[in-house]
This record gives C-alpha cells, sequence and structure tokens, in this order.
C-alpha cells in the first residue's frame, strides 16, 4: 500500500472550487460587516509637489461624510511597507511615511474620506481643496542621475537608494581569457500586476479594543506587524483575519498601503467598520514590476566555457524605495551569481528614484528582468560562435551535489541537463530550421529560455522572514483541522497543504480541512511568497502531522494492544504494520480520545477508557536551513508576421526539475498562468505613464493589454521532473515563479529563430520586430 | 463609478417623442443605445454634467429588411443580432458587415447597437469603417423633418456628428447596388478585446472598366474621423484590378494618411499598417468578386 | 430620483427602489447580496460582472439597473440546482480550472451563453467565445478543457 500516491501526486480537486463555482464567498472583496462605511482616497495630481495648504470645509459638510484624514492628522514616522522583512530590517529603506506634506509619485495619497456610501466618500474627496507648490520632476534613471537633478529624498545622493556591488574570482583575468567578449543592454518594462482581486480591506475594533482588520493580502503577519508599527500600538492589539483565500496576489500584495492603516484610524474615529478598495484605475498606479536595465558583459572561450561575467543593473524605482531595493538584489544574486556556472562575477546594482509610481513586487522578484537579458544574450553568443544554446548551457551548468555558490549548502538535487534534454526532444529542437524560411509572410521560430538556479524558501536569506508553524487537531469523525497562517493566494495551496497532511497522517485527502485563523490563534508564518508554499509551509503542516500522528498512534497502541512504533497509518485506518488485520479507524481513536468515558453501542453505553485523554493534536514550528534548488526550462515555438510584426505562441514545452509533484493539475496551472503573465510580459503589456506629468496612460483594461484565451496556445506541454529532494516535504521543491523566469528569453529568441529580428528591449510591440527587420 | 449627475433614464414609446426630448433637455440630455459607449465614456470622465438618458428600447427601432436594392438596419438592432441573422443577408457585398461584426466579444456582441456605434462617431470603433465602406445612409429625424444623410457627412470630429441638437437616427440603408460589389473589412489589434489600432474597409466594384468608383476608409488611431483613401482609390478606378494595382494601391494609402502616434502605436507604424490592410481587403475583396 | 422597479433574478421578482445611476452589478451585490458576480475592473473589460440578460451574456456593471424592465436575469447563483452543480461548474472543478477563483464566475456565465447557441463548438470558437472573460491565473488552458468537457457531456 503506497499511501503517498493516494494523496500526493494526484489531482485533488481544489477543497475550494465548489465555493468558488457557485459564487465564491470566502473573497475579502465580499467581506460586509454591519454598519460599515466606505473610505476614498484623493490622490495628488502631481508627481513631485509639496502641499501648502488644505481646506476640507466644503468636504465636512457633505451630507453622509463620517471622517476626514489629511497629512496633518497621521502620524509622519517612515518606514519599509515591505511585509516580508521586519519594519526596523537592516535592509530596510525607511523612506515612506503614510501620508505626508512631500508628494514624490503622481497618485501619491493626500487624504481620506469615510463616508456612507461610496460614491459619497469620492465626491467628498473631490471637494477637499488642495494647493499645491509644484516642484521640477524627473521621469527616467537617466534625468534622475542627471547633475542638478532634483533630489527626491534628502537621504540620497543624486537620488541613489541603492549601489550594491559584489564580486567573486578574478573577472578581468576571466576577460583577458576569454576568446570571445559579448556586451549587450537589455531592458524590462513596468507591467501590473493585475489581479482581478482589488486591493481591499476592512477594518474594525473589537469589543476589547483591538484593531481588527480584513485584507487581500498576501501576509498575515507582515500586516500586523506594520499595521502595528504606522499606529503606534503593541501587535498584540492588531489582529489580522485569515481570509479562505485571496483572488490573485502574485508578488503584488506584499506591502501595507495607504488603505490599511487609513481604515483602521477612519474606523477608531468613526466607531464604525470602514472598508476601502482600490479601483482598476488605481491598481494600476500601485504594484507595478520593477523596470530594470542591464548591462550584460561576458567573456567565452570558443568551446562555450564562460570564463567570466559583468552585469550593470539599474532599477527605476519611483518616488519610494519599497521593493526596488530588495528586488535589485534578488535580480543580481539570482539572475548573474547563481546562473551559469562562472567564478569570475562581477555585479553593481542600483535602485534609482525618480517620481514615477513605486515600482513592487511581482511574481520572479527581479528573476525574469534578469532572465531576459542572460537567456537571450546565450542564444546571440551561440549564434556568433556557431554552438548549440542546449549544449552551451549544460557545459555551463551546475552540477548536481556541488556547492552553492553563495549560500551553505549544496544542489542537492539538480536536473537542468534533464529539463533541456527532454524539452528539446518534446518540442523537436533539432528540427529548427535558420530565420525566415519559408514561404509567405508567417515565419516560424523555436527559441529556448530557463530559470537557471531559483529558490525553495528564503533560507539562509538574511533579515528575511522565514519560519512557518501550524497546528492540527483530530475530530471524532476522524477529519483534522490545518491551522496555518499561510494565505492561498489562488494557487491552491489550501489544496496542497491538506494533501500533505492527508498522506503524512494517513486520513483521507477530502477529510482534511484548512481551519479559519487569524494573528490570535495561529503560529507565525512568513508571506506566500518566494515560491515557497509547498516547499517551507508543506514541511511545517507535514511535522505538525508527523506530531499528531505520534499521540494518534500512542492511544491508538493502548486500543489494540501494542506499541505506538508498531503502528502505521493509511486511508483513515490505524494498524499493525505486521499484521494488518489488526486495526482501529482513526475516527474512532480521535472519538475515544476526545471522550473516553462513554461509547455508545447497540447496546448503550459502555463504560470505556484510555489512559490517554484529550483531543489529538499536534504542532510545529520551524525553519527551513536550506532551500532546495529548482530549474527549468522553456522551448517556445511562434509564428511571426513579417507584415505586420504580430508574433503569436503557438506552442510551449516546459521542463522542470521539481523534486516531487504534489497536485499535478496545480503544478500544471502554473505553468499555463505563468506564460499567460510571460506572453504579456513580453508581447504586449507596458503599464505607461505620460513622460511630462506621471498621469498613467494605462488605466483601465481597454489601454493596458493583457492576454485573453485567443492569445495563448493550445499547446502547453508539462515536463515535470521528480529528482525527490531531501530537503523538501515527500521530495517537493518549487516551481511557480521559474515559470514566469523562464519564458521571456525563449519567446525573445523563437523570435529571433522565425525571423533574424533581436529586440533587447521590453514589451517586444509588432513595430518593435517591423523596425528590427528594417521594415519600419 | 457612477455617473453621478444622472437624475433620470428616460423611455419614450414614439419616435416623437425624442427630438421634444433632446429640446427640451439639451446639453443635459444623451441618447443611449446599448449602454457600451456611454459607459466607456463615464468611465474616463469624458461625460460631465448628463441628468438624463433617453434609453430607445421601446421604439422597436431593431427591424433588419433586405430587399433587392438594400439592407434596411434599425438603429437598436445589436451587433449579436446581425450575427443571428446573418445567413438572411450575406452576400459579397455586405461582407464586410460580416467581418466587422465578428470581432467583438461576446458581452458587448449582445448590448452594442448599430446606432449608438456610430452616434458616437469615433474611428477606434469599426462599424462606422463599414458603413462608410458601403457608402450606407443614415435615416435622421427630428422634431420638424426627417431626412437621410450619408454616413460620410455624420461625422465631424472625435465625438461629434453633424446632427442637428435635435436630431438622431432611427436606422440605416446599405444599398446592394445593380452590378457586382464584394467587400472586406480587417482591423490590427493587440488583443481579442481591443480598440483598433489600425482598420480598413473597402468596396470593389466588378464594374471597374466602367466609372464605378471604390471606396477605402481607415479607421483607428488615424485622426479625429475615419480617413477616406481618395488617392488609393484613384489607383483602384480604372485598373483591371491585378496585383500591382493593388500594392500601388495600399503604397498611396499609406502616403496619403497621416495617423497619430499614442501610447498604442507610434504614427509611423500605423502609416505602413495602413497599406498593409488596404493591401489584404483590396485582395480579399477581390477574390470575393470573383467568387 | 430612485425608481420603484421590479426586478426577475434567478426566477424570482424582487421589488427594489433604486437609483437611474445604479449598475446592474451594484444592485445583485449591495441590494440582493448576490456576490457571485464581481467587479474586476467596472469598466466591461474584465468579465467578472458577467450575467445572462434572456439567456444573453453581459457585462453587469455597464448595464443600468432600471433598464433591464421585465427581463430575465441569471447570475451564478441561479444556475446550479439545490446540490446539483451545473455541468460548466461541475467541468471547472473536475478539470482544475479553477485557481484564485476571482474571473470564475464570469466565465462559466460566458461559458454558458456559447453553450446554448454552439453546443459543440471547436476549441478556437471556445477561446474566442470567452474573449470578454479575462484570468490572470490558469492561462485560460483548463478553462478551454472544462468547457468542451461540459459540452460533450451534454451531448451524452
Amino acid at each position: 500500500m503506497n499511501k503517498i500516491s493516494d494523496t500526493v501526486g494526484s489531482r485533488v480537486p481544489h477543497h475550494d472550487a465548489i465555493d468558488k463555482v457557485t459564487g465564491g464567498r470566502g473573497f475579502p472583496v465580499n467581506v460586509n460587516l454591519a454598519g460599515m462605511l466606505h473610505g476614498r482616497l484623493l490622490r495628488s495630481p502631481y508627481a513631485h509637489a509639496e502641499i501648502v495648504s488644505i481646506n476640507i470645509e466644503a468636504a465636512q459638510s457633505l451630507p453622509g461624510v463620517r471622517a476626514i484624514l489629511t497629512p496633518d492628522d497621521v502620524t509622519q514616522k517612515t518606514y519599509s511597507p515591505i511585509y516580508f522583512m521586519p519594519t526596523e530590517g537592516l535592509a530596510c529603506i525607511q523612506d515612506m511615511s503614510l501620508m505626508g506634506r512631500r508628494i514624490r509619485h503622481a497618485g501619491q495619497a493626500v487624504a481620506a474620506v469615510a463616508a456612507d456610501t461610496i460614491e459619497i466618500a469620492e465626491q467628498a474627496a473631490q471637494l477637499i481643496d488642495i494647493e499645491y507648490k509644484e516642484l521640477p520632476a524627473v521621469f527616467n534613471v537617466d534625468d534622475a542621475l542627471a547633475d542638478g537633478a532634483p533630489a527626491i529624498h534628502d537621504y540620497t545622493n543624486n537620488n541613489v537608494a541603492l549601489n550594491e556591488t559584489f564580486e567573486t574570482g578574478d573577472p578581468d583575468a576571466g576577460f583577458a581569457e576569454a576568446d570571445y567578449v559579448f556586451e549587450h543592454t537589455y531592458e524590462t518594462s513596468r507591467i501590473n500586476i493585475c489581479s482581478l482581486e482589488p486591493h481591499v480591506c476592512v477594518s474594525d475594533v473589537d469589543p476589547a479594543g483591538n484593531v481588527v482588520i480584513h485584507s487581500s493580502m498576501q501576509h498575515l503577519y507582515g500586516l500586523r506587524e506594520k499595521l502595528a508599527f504606522v499606529l503606534d500600538l503593541p501587535v498584540s492589539k492588531v489582529k489580522v483575519i485569515k481570509p479562505p483565500y485571496i483572488g490573485g496576489g502574485f508578488g503584488g500584495k506584499l506591502d501595507i498601503t495607504p488603505i490599511e492603516p487609513l481604515s483602521a484610524i477612519l474606523s477608531k474615529m468613526t466607531g464604525r467598520p470602514v472598508r476601502m478598495v482600490l479601483s482598476r484605475a488605481e491598481e494600476f498606479m500601485t504594484s507595478n514590476k520593477c523596470p530594470i536595465k542591464v548591462e550584460l558583459k561576458t567573456g567565452v572561450k570558443a568551446d562555450g566555457t564562460i570564463t567570466a561575467r559583468q552585469a550593470t543593473s539599474t532599477l527605476d524605482a519611483g518616488g519610494y524605495a519599497t521593493h526596488g531595493s530588495t528586488v535589485i538584489m534578488v535580480h543580481g544574486l539570482f539572475g548573474y551569481c547563481f546562473t551559469y556556472s562562472c567564478e569570475n562575477r562581477r555585479w553593481n546594482g542600483r535602485s534609482i528614484h525618480t517620481n514615477n509610481v513605486t515600482s513592487g513586487g511581482f511574481r520572479g522578484y527581479g528573476g525574469p528582468q534578469a532572465s531576459f537579458a542572460v537567456e537571450q544574450q546565450v542564444d546571440e553568443m551561440c549564434n556568433e560562435l556557431g554552438l548549440d544554446p542546449v549544449e552551451f548551457r549544460i557545459k555551463n551548468s551546475h552540477r548536481e551535489g556541488e556547492k552553492h555558490p553563495f549560500f551553505d549548502g549544496n544542489f542537492t538535487t539538480y536536473r537542468f541537463d534533464e529539463c533541456l534534454r527532454l524539452g528539446a526532444e518534446r518540442i523537436g529542437w533539432a528540427d529548427r530550421k535558420p530565420a525566415g524560411s519559408g514561404v509567405g509572410p508567417i515565419k516560424s521560430g523555436i527559441g529556448l529560455g530557463c530559470a537557471v538556479a531559483w529558490t525553495s524558501n528564503c533560507a539562509a536569506q538574511p533579515d528575511l522572514y522565514e519560519h512557518s508553524g501550524a497546528f492540527i487537531k483530530l475530530n471524532p469523525d476522524g477529519s483534522a483541522d490545518v491551522c496555518s497562517a499561510a494565505i492561498d493566494i489562488g494557487c491552491g495551496q489550501n489544496t496542497v497543504f491538506c494533501q500533505i497532511v492527508a498522506a503524512e497522517l494517513g486520513i483521507p485527502v477530502e477529510q482534511v480541512r484548512m481551519a479559519s485563523a487569524d494573528t490570535s490563534n495561529v503560529p507565525f508564518d512568513a508571506p506566500m511568497h518566494a515560491s515557497r508554499g509547498t516547499n517551507a509551509v508543506g514541511a511545517a503542516v507535514k511535522a505538525a502531522a508527523a506530531d499528531t500522528k505520534k499521540q494518534l498512534f500512542k492511544v491508538a497502541a493502548t486500543m489494540l494492544d501494542c506499541k505506538p512504533e508498531d503502528l502505521e497509518s493509511n486511508d483513515g485506518q490505524v494498524f499493525v504494520t505486521t499484521s494488518p488485520e489488526n486495526t482501529v479507524s482513526i475516527a474512532t481513536v480521535a472519538a475515544r480520545a476526545d471522550s473516553p468515558l462513554v461509547t455508545m453501542t447497540s447496546e448503550g453505553p459502555q463504560k470505556d477508557s484510555t489512559p490517554f485523554r484529550g483531543t489529538i493534536i499536534g504542532s510545529s514550528s520551524l525553519s527551513p536551513t536550506t532551500s532546495p534548488i529548482p530549474a527549468a526550462a522553456m522551448y517556445i515555438k511562434v509564428d511571426v508576421n513579417t507584415d505586420t510584426g504580430e508574433v503569436k505562441v503557438v506552442k510551449a514545452v516546459y521542463a522542470h526539475d521539481i523534486g516531487k509533484v504534489i497536485n499535478p493539475a496545480g503544478a500544471e496551472g502554473q505553468v499555463e498562468g505563468g506564460l499567460q503573465q510571460a506572453i504579456g510580459y513580453t508581447l504586449m503589456e507596458h503599464t505607461q505613464f505620460d513622460s511630462e506629468t506621471g498621469a498613467c496612460l494605462t488605466s483601465d483594461f481597454l489601454d493596458y493589454k493583457m492576454a485573453t484565451a485567443v492569445e495563448m496556445p493550445s499547446e502547453i506541454d508539462c515536463i515535470f521532473i521528480e529528482s525527490d529532494d531531501p530537503d523538501g516535504p515527500f521530495g517537493a521543491k518549487s516551481l511557480s515563479e521559474c515559470c514566469l523566469i523562464a519564458p521571456p528569453g525563449a519567446i525573445a529568441n523563437a523570435i529571433y529563430n522565425a525571423t533574424g529580428a533581436r529586440v533587447r528591449d521590453l514589451p517586444i510591440t509588432p513595430e518593435k520586430v517591423l523596425r528590427a527587420l528594417g521594415k519600419l | 463609478m457612477a455617473l453621478t449627475t444622472l437624475t433620470n433614464i428616460l423611455r419614450p414609446t414614439t419616435v416623437a417623442d425624442v427630438p421634444r426630448l433632446l429640446k427640451e433637455h439639451g446639453d443635459s440630455a444623451m441618447i443611449m443605445g446599448g449602454g457600451t459607449f456611454i459607459h466607456g465614456l463615464v468611465a474616463r470622465g469624458l461625460v460631465t454634467g448628463v441628468e438624463k438618458l433617453i434609453d430607445l428600447s421601446a421604439l422597436n427601432l431593431g427591424q433588419l429588411e433586405l430587399s433587392r436594392k438594400s439592407l434596411y438596419i434599425g438603429a437598436s438592432v445589436t451587433y449579436a443580432a446581425l450575427e443571428r441573422s446573418s445567413e438572411a443577408y450575406s452576400n459579397e457585398t455586405l461582407h464586410s458587415l460580416l467581418d466587422a461584426i465578428a470581432y467583438p466579444p461576446q458581452q458587448i456582441k449582445n448590448a452594442a447597437t448599430v446606432g449608438g456605434c456610430i452616434a458616437g462617431s469615433c474611428p477606434f470603433l469599426d462599424l462606422p469603417i463599414v458603413m462608410l465602406a458601403l457608402d450606407a445612409s443614415a435615416h435622421v429625424c427630428g422634431s420638424t423633418r426627417e431626412r437621410l444623410v450619408p454616413v460620410e457627412e455624420l461625422f465631424v470630429s472625435l465625438f461629434q456628428t453633424s446632427l442637428a441638437d435635435d436630431e438622431f437616427m432611427t436606422g440605416f440603408t446599405v444599398p446592394l447596388p445593380s452590378n457586382s460589389t464584394a467587400s472586406s473589412f480587417e482591423k490590427l489589434e493587440t488583443t481579442a478585446n481591443d480598440l483598433s489600432i489600425v482598420s480598413a474597409g473597402v468596396r470593389l466594384s466588378s464594374g471597374w472598366l466602367k466609372a464605378k468608383p471604390c471606396r477605402i476608409f481607415i479607421g483607428g488611431g488615424i485622426g479625429e474621423v475615419p480617413f477616406r483613401c481618395v488617392q488609393a482609390e484613384e489607383v483602384i478606378n480604372g485598373s483591371k484590378l491585378e496585383d500591382h494595382d493593388i500594392d500601388q494601391a495600399a503604397q498611396t494609402a499609406a502616403d496619403e494618411i497621416e495617423p497619430f502616434g499614442d501610447h498604442r502605436a507610434s504614427a509611423e507604424y500605423r502609416k505602413k499598417m495602413t497599406g498593409v490592410l488596404v493591401a489584404r481587403n483590396l485582395r480579399q475583396a477581390r477574390s470575393r468578386l470573383n467568387q | 430620483m430612485k425608481k420603484n422597479i421590479s426586478l426577475n433574478v434567478n426566477g424570482e421578482a424582487r421589488d427594489l427602489c433604486i437609483p437611474p445611476n445604479e449598475t446592474l452589478l451594484d444592485t445583485l451585490r449591495t441590494e440582493m447580496f448576490l456576490t457571485g458576480s464581481k467587479q474586476g475592473c467596472d469598466t466591461g473589460g474584465c468579465g467578472c460582472c458577467t450575467v445572462l440578460i434572456d439567456g444573453e451574456s453581459r457585462y453587469s456593471c455597464m448595464t443600468y439597473t432600471v433598464t433591464v424592465g421585465e427581463r430575465n436575469v441569471t447570475t451564478i447563483e441561479g444556475i446550479s440546482e439545490g446540490e446539483t452543480l451545473d455541468k460548466l461548474q461541475q467541468a471547472f472543478v473536475d478539470t482544475g480550472a479553477v485557481q484564485c477563483g476571482y474571473c470564475t464566475c464570469g466565465m462559466i456565465m460566458s461559458a454558458k451563453q456559447l453553450l446554448s447557441t454552439n453546443p459543440n463548438p471547436s476549441e478556437s470558437e471556445i477561446r474566442k467565445g470567452l474573449s470578454g472573460n479575462l484570468c490572470r491565473c490558469t492561462g485560460y488552458h483548463k478553462i478551454v478543457e472544462a468547457v468542451k468537457v461540459a459540452a460533450q457531456s451534454e451531448v451524452k
């Protein structure tokens, strides 16, 4: 009996699926409390300004207005809003305040109104009279760095928020040793997370005077910590309710925004719950991927061995440091230092302030921005040198068992070469034709892009939260409730955790449930980010299940007249390993433990006892010491219309060293969804702003183009390589971010293979393709 | 966000009511077809001060009538209704109509009306280009008179038609010329749910040895109103419609148009794509002619 | 300014008194507490608000409630029969077409119109039929599969 395969590795339907197909009650957007008021923000029309005066009289006298806040009413203390590190962590740049008189980007919050209806709140906000003194503004990195550029923050030199350099080995010697040195510049753009559920929160005050908040977010404890800090409260006075799930996060709900603290303050002022939700236009000003320009220099020998690599990355952080300063680090480390094996590396990364909107977190967190450069340059080098891109990568790849270039620990499992070879075979890599082949304007091509070495959690990364805990209890019907602070952001984390617990405990997966929770009754968990759900939280719930099982077997042993170590469990039954007919149901054991005195039988109540009384529970609180390393290769086939420049992705093959697939449908879903985001990122999405005023030009889905079902390929083929990592629950590593890291380079390379057009800046729009073809 | 100034949605039951209401309420009233265009304008803050919307749905303007000489389309006919009835009127002359109505997503097709689409005077929409290519006329009703206005005379500037303040459109007549004609429409869009970057609608006639002019119109981000490629038409008129004629007409169209650039596409790209789309549509119309 | 109307939703008539500028989406969510139809953009761009009016899919965020009249509105809450899910709902569950779920109800309503007028659609007809509904999580892949499964189960 292989209990693991009944649950782990099977296509268990999402536990929330029936709820979601019949309406979806659990979204934070549906939270509706009695007496709830509605809040709206007023936002600055200017990108760089000082508030001179504020007059709220007209707004205040509008019937239905209950409270108004301006910068003069709130704390001016500064913080970093990012959830995954402590507010006063070393790596944090604490340059943001809740609402200040100094404006640093268009759309910055300058006032908040709570009213009976959202329309009244909006009307009142528009009646607030603010006089601004405009300051000169800069909307691109070059202008921000130029002599005489306006200083956006006092603490920076020349608007440089962060400037970091890494160097290992001897890059200069490495370049001297090279037969060829390649230098290219690549640029990526701003795209929006476009989670269909917007940022929303409802704040209230409970009978004990605690702030209670519901929010569409990716980190329960992060919100608590940041909110307590901004409100000047001890964390014990702030309670965050865990939502059953949220309508998408993608890394864009990993920080506190103005609405959470402002709704809490408005709620305290009015004595009523206050709801605040962002409109889609406001969403486009929030949570955009960091645009990064990369100058990449690589030295290679004629046989393709990389001898040195140097990269200079410049990131446009916008008005406040926020994620810019952390994305640049992940980008540099994972993009250039952990990538293809090379000892001689030099990287310089800068995060620069401009008066653009702040840059946020988004799947891959700097990884896609690097892979777009690295993976294209590999292709460019191979084309020049007549080398095969697959063999080049394998030659320069890390090897299983090798020491990690930066962190303690090894590549415990690493099957990147298998990903490359299996994917190549599946797509028909050997049948690629030279650029421009075939008759007619449509040209086809195949391209390869990879996620070379990613992470499965944030172990060994200083300053970041990386620990998880869970509680489990067994119920008298044999079901298990799992209490965890981990939030299901749409990937199906709830279901994966239930599968892991079910497999560990030996009960059917339908009998495991994620319990409701809040910050007062579950252990800490790091955010749902960094692809850590399955590996890190999965390990925590597995450990809690193992702990629960110990207690279960202790009680069961008294009922089966054996020792706990003689026992096993599967399919809801506990049995003696050597004589499985000696068995009792888990339900019976749990019921006995919960209520040991009396059992109801057909003859009436019978006295019964076990030395162990009390609900069977288990717990865990742990942090991983290593981070297993997944890898992926994506092969993409495109058709390019050389009359119009339009690119259509027609087929994708994605090969990923996953360790262990917990839920195949869920894993495939990550690949398929990641490809939609990658097609958008590479070909059509672009959050654009006016270059003179900073106003958003793409503030609805009419102007911001996201791929529909029509733009997606029919064939998306997933190859999951189960390398069975010892540092993952049931061998599982991670997946999700690689699904956005691998494709962009593959698409760009496919366009080149089809047409000979090389485009090094995103998005690769049809007109850029035509320009690269010399047709425009 | 709601249209906060809206106080009433009026639903007149006779055609004569409409000009009266328009006169009575002036600038504070707007006619609403399916509502898709109005909602779009409201969402972008382009509609301020509108207190009354005039809903035409009780006026029975949903007729679709094909006769030997023309197709009559009532102003309230939706894209979806046009699609459902397409077999009844589909022929080579009117094929561009089918081409255009295939584009929008279903939710838009179900709501958007032909009248609303034309009244918006927006070159980014598709039906106006088709109606121009097909030389359609609008049935216009005012307080004191009714008249027939060629669609070509309707579009004054972006969102502005030539109708008087008390006039509205009750339907459209699309002529079916006695000689053989064929039309085609195609647009370039970034995704399947998008306004056009550039669009083109053409109507060709088999009587090209006789003096029967072709019609070539461009929409998308090319100006305040759709653009007629007069010079390109001259290349086709009197030609034998061979490949080199089509290529020359396409190049002429690209040369004579001066589109604008915006965050969707540059002027240069739109210029070049005008040529591409004109060529494609001429070829498509030609092959339909030959069927 | 407010109007007294009778609105037919999921087979039941409700008397309401609402302002003319209220959208059907807001009426459904705030007056009738039918929260299955959702606001993703409020501008007819994402499809999360899709309902059926007399069987035709519509963006409820772009429909003024007072213009609905006597027509029948069907929301996601009205398509299952007691505990038995509609074939589309069941197919979405079985194929893994639900991730965050925010687009799901709108997708199902669009697919419902598609299958009612085209019971055996090709894959490209399915994709085109769903072009008015955006999804950020699934890449539409299993959603398309779910519609195929539902179509085939109808044929049986």
